[in-house]
């Protein structure tokens, strides 16, 4: 179990996250936030690349930073800039990432096909990779992270780059790979974890807004959410009262859904609709949602 | 309760030596650890970028063999000003290999997915460096060779102790830099620091430097040497268990 105990984390006087408290058991975890909520300090602080100024972190009871190398033997990371050595091939560059990782030449050469077959570039193996496009670059980092068969995975913005395909791919391999191990995924691409995810946690000004199933967090907005047909014309006032969560053009007219906080100005035209994750995030993170 | 008297659970002696074995980590020599890496990781890997390592090894090794042809052909050159040369020039290469080991590794962006490995950056650039010192210490000693076969007015041993001197001093200055400070200012400040305060001293002639490379007994020089080497293989040890603050070197 992965234990994260009242963590604070500031530069000089800059809070990037305070009173952070997690507890992570075997399961997929996704963890939502808008750029620059904090959400890349926390996965650099679960991979040791920095460290906390205030709180710790345990797996199993013991903090990860005195684990040192044990903890990292068991830790796959695919961080959000994958970088990789241009004029290497996919194995040649695994190859080398084995070493580093001490995973035995033979082993390391049989893991590596397993996986470069299991994200589906086997057949680009011994290519440069200076060739290959993001998403292929992306399957590389997503095999790389699972070389050493890792008890925690960790993936920062793991479907950038995929086409819709790969990304069906992706969500499979990770469902696959969660019942024996922590995987944390970090995005704001709220649908490529909203169904496969055990829980999702949503940071928001620093600080943990929630962590739970997504049916629980989509409970908080219930009875909120609309959806209504509108005029063009009215568009801009009716944005300016309510929050909009999407649009699309409906004939001659806008349908929108949107969220009415007040039950007193709820119209007999709207249909209430079951809100999902990406409702509530756009609930929660809405600062420039309204129009004014 | 009697005090003499204290019931002690029965514990099998073995059962707790297993689990404090467990427990502790054998603690392992700096030129163990060192090994086992080296075992683990295999030539090949800890030296992927050897086809441009030696690249810059060629390179620095015909411009000092240049430098050092053009002291030989000039007479006003004073056996003094060789030994001041050598103490400056000696740990050029071996900032070069470093210093394109780590740009290599930012170019790239795989400092994270390479520290997050068993052995990371810190501990392979640990490995690293003490191979490229011993490289440099070979290649300096070519660069003095040619110089005692051209002059012999020059004391080889006093020469090649003033050259692993200057090596071991500053790339423990130069280690202690990277670990202790985040600004690159001082750490450029610190390099070109080296060069310009040595030229200016060998330039001006300054009489205190003559004497500290000509006339300290050899024995000094030697002591001088072994102390710096301590000095370095402190700051690698450093460098092995290092964590930077911010995240990057």
């Amino acid at each position: 179990m992965l234990l994260v105990n009242n963590l604070s984390k500031y530069y000089g006087k800059f809070c990037a996250l305070k009173d952070i408290n997690l507890e992570f058991d075997n399961g997929i975890y996704g963890l939502i936030a808008p750029n620059g909520a904090g959400k890349t300090t926390l996965i650099k602080m679960l991979t040791t690349l920095i460290f906390p100024t205030k709180g710790e972190i345990l797996y199993n009871g013991t903090n990860i930073v005195d684990m040192d190398d044990e903890y990292r033997d068991i830790l796959g990371y695919l961080p959000q800039d994958f970088g990789y050595y241009k004029n290497y091939t996919p194995t040649q560059f695994l190859m080398y990432l084995s070493a580093l990782k001490g995973i035995d030449k033979n082993k390391a050469e049989k893991k590596i096909k397993e996986l470069l077959e299991l994200v589906a570039i086997d057949d680009v193996a011994d290519k440069k990779m200076k060739k290959f496009s993001g998403g292929m670059i992306q399957r590389v980092g997503i095999a790389q992270a699972l070389l050493n068969d890792p008890k925690i995975l960790i993936l920062d913005e793991p479907t950038a780059g995929l086409d819709p395909k790969e990304r069906m791919r992706f969500k499979n391999i990770i469902s696959e790979l969660s019942r024996d191990r922590i995987i944390i995924i970090s995005t704001h691409i709220v649908s490529d974890i909203e169904f496969i995810a055990n829980e999702i946690v949503m940071i928001k000004d620093h600080r943990i807004l929630y962590k739970d199933s997504t049916s629980n967090i989509c409970k908080s907005i219930e009875d909120k959410v609309y959806e209504t047909e509108i005029q063009f014309n009215d568009s801009h006032d009716f944005k300016k009262k309510y929050i909009s969560l999407s649009e699309r053009q409906e004939g001659e007219n806008m349908k929108i859904r949107f969220i009415c906080e007040n039950k007193k100005e709820i119209k007999s035209t709207w249909a209430k609709v079951n809100p999902n994750l990406e409702d509530v995030f756009l609930y929660e993170y809405n600062d420039n949602l309204k129009e004014k | 309760m009697d005090k003499n008297n204290i019931e002690v659970p029965n514990i099998n002696s073995i059962e707790i030596k297993d689990i404090v074995e467990k427990g502790i980590k054998p603690k392992v020599s700096f030129f163990s650890y060192l090994r086992d890496m080296y075992k683990k990781v295999g030539f090949k890997n800890i030296f992927h970028d050897i086809s441009e390592i030696i690249f810059i090894v060629l390179i620095t090794l015909f411009t000092l063999c240049f430098a050092a042809i053009i002291i030989k052909d000039n007479d006003y050159i004073e056996v003094w000003q060789i030994y001041s040369f050598i103490f400056v020039v000696s740990p050029i290469l071996y900032l070069l290999i470093s210093f394109f080991s780590f740009f290599n590794t930012k170019q790239n962006g795989t400092y994270e997915v390479e520290m997050i490995c068993k052995y990371n950056i810190y501990q392979l650039s640990a490995l690293r460096m003490f191979i490229f010192s011993i490289v440099s210490i070979l290649c300096n000693s070519i660069l003095i060779f040619m110089f005692f076969i051209v002059n012999e007015e020059i004391n080889l041993l006093r020469a090649l102790a003033i050259s692993i001197t200057a090596l071991f001093l500053f790339s423990s200055v130069f280690l202690y830099v990277l670990l202790n400070t985040s600004h690159k200012i001082t750490k450029y400040f610190m390099i070109a620091g080296w060069i310009i305060i040595n030229l200016a001293l060998m330039i001006s002639k300054n009489n205190y430097y003559n004497v500290l490379l000509t006339q300290l007994p050899i024995y000094v020089h030697l002591g001088l040497t072994i102390s710096c080497i301590y000095l370095y293989i402190k700051s690698l040890k450093k460098l092995i268990n290092f964590r930077s603050v911010k995240g990057e070197m």
